[in-house]
């Protein structure tokens, strides 16, 4: 026991003899350098984060009331596009025109109202024979 | 010439240049403490800068509550000790593709590697392998690594001898 305890504490080696302290110390101010370029990188993009962060919170520019932008006292120009201000028969339509629908109701996926359409017309045509 | 107290306080002020000499006073030793731990000088180096590079963080908050070198070889050991640990890790882990059994120490006989000394030291409860790191990397007296360390000089002993029969029988073993 007391000779393994020997030959543990003359394991003891002299350190090296020639380190160069400029050297040394050259490297160690880099890194101080180079940890607070880090540090300072890390302080700037955190307060871009929050930055960002408390921005799209409080939606900052966005419009405080948005229904100003769709409101609008003149209302009838509105009601005017609807169906029934159109004043005027369906046979006034040229051919074309109701094949076009058709088309449409058919792309549509609705195939009965098509069909029912069409017949319609058919009858109104006879009709007017 | 100035006292270890007298640059730390001028370093606090703002003087770079103390810091420096506190480096140039304290490197060699430094080194050589780590060397003895690593047996290879690039290694020893590398956790040289880390001290010193510790110190130069910690050393603006030092209250002069004890020695300057009782403060750094708190802090060698602390070093030393995660080296220790992550080497283990590493062991363990093969993370070395190509295990480094380390030179043989003409000087131990030829009985075991200083990488297979320390590698078993990792191995060790934590409060003898800092009593061991003491001990033989710094050949350190009880009374010193009890100041260090916080344990009694009794206990640092107890610890010590315990090492040595665990350390014996794995090293014998291997």
């Amino acid at each position: 026991m007391i000779d393994f305890e020997k030959k543990l504490m003359n394991s003891y080696l002299d350190g090296p003899k020639e380190t160069n302290a400029d050297d040394f110390l050259a490297k160690l101010h880099n890194r101080v350098s180079e940890s607070k370029d880090n540090r300072r990188t890390v302080i700037t993009s955190l307060c871009m984060l929050i930055m960002v962060s408390l921005m799209t919170i409080t939606q900052f520019g966005a419009p405080g009331i948005p229904t100003d932008y769709f409101y609008d006292e003149d209302i009838e120009t509105f009601f005017e596009t609807d169906f029934w201000t159109i004043n005027s028969d369906s046979l006034d339509h040229d051919i074309s025109y109701t094949y076009d629908i058709a088309y449409f109701l058919l792309q549509e996926g609705y195939i009965w109202d098509t069909v029912e359409l069409l017949d319609e017309l058919e009858l109104e045509e006879e009709i007017a024979l | 010439m100035q006292n270890d107290h007298e640059l730390i306080k001028a370093y606090q002020n703002g003087d770079r240049s103390a810091y420096d000499q506190i480096v140039r006073r304290y490197l060699s030793s430094t080194i050589g403490f780590f060397y003895n731990i690593t047996g290879n000088k690039m290694s020893a180096e590398d956790l040289a800068q880390d001290v010193f590079f510790k110190l130069y963080r910690h050393l603006k908050n030092f209250r002069f509550g004890s020695a300057f070198s009782t403060y750094l070889y708190r802090v060698n050991l602390n070093t030393a000790n995660s080296w220790l640990k992550r080497n283990k890790w590493k062991n363990i882990l093969h993370l070395d593709q190509t295990p480094d059994k380390g030179e043989r120490d003409t000087e131990l006989e030829q009985e075991w590697t200083r990488k297979e000394l320390w590698d078993a030291v990792a191995k060790l409860p934590n409060k003898q392998r800092i009593v061991v790191i003491m001990r033989i990397a710094k050949e350190m007296p009880y009374k010193e690594i009890s100041e260090v360390t916080g344990m009694t000089e009794g206990t640092s002993k107890v610890n010590f001898h315990h090492a040595v029969r665990t350390l014996k029988e794995w090293l014998n073993n291997d």
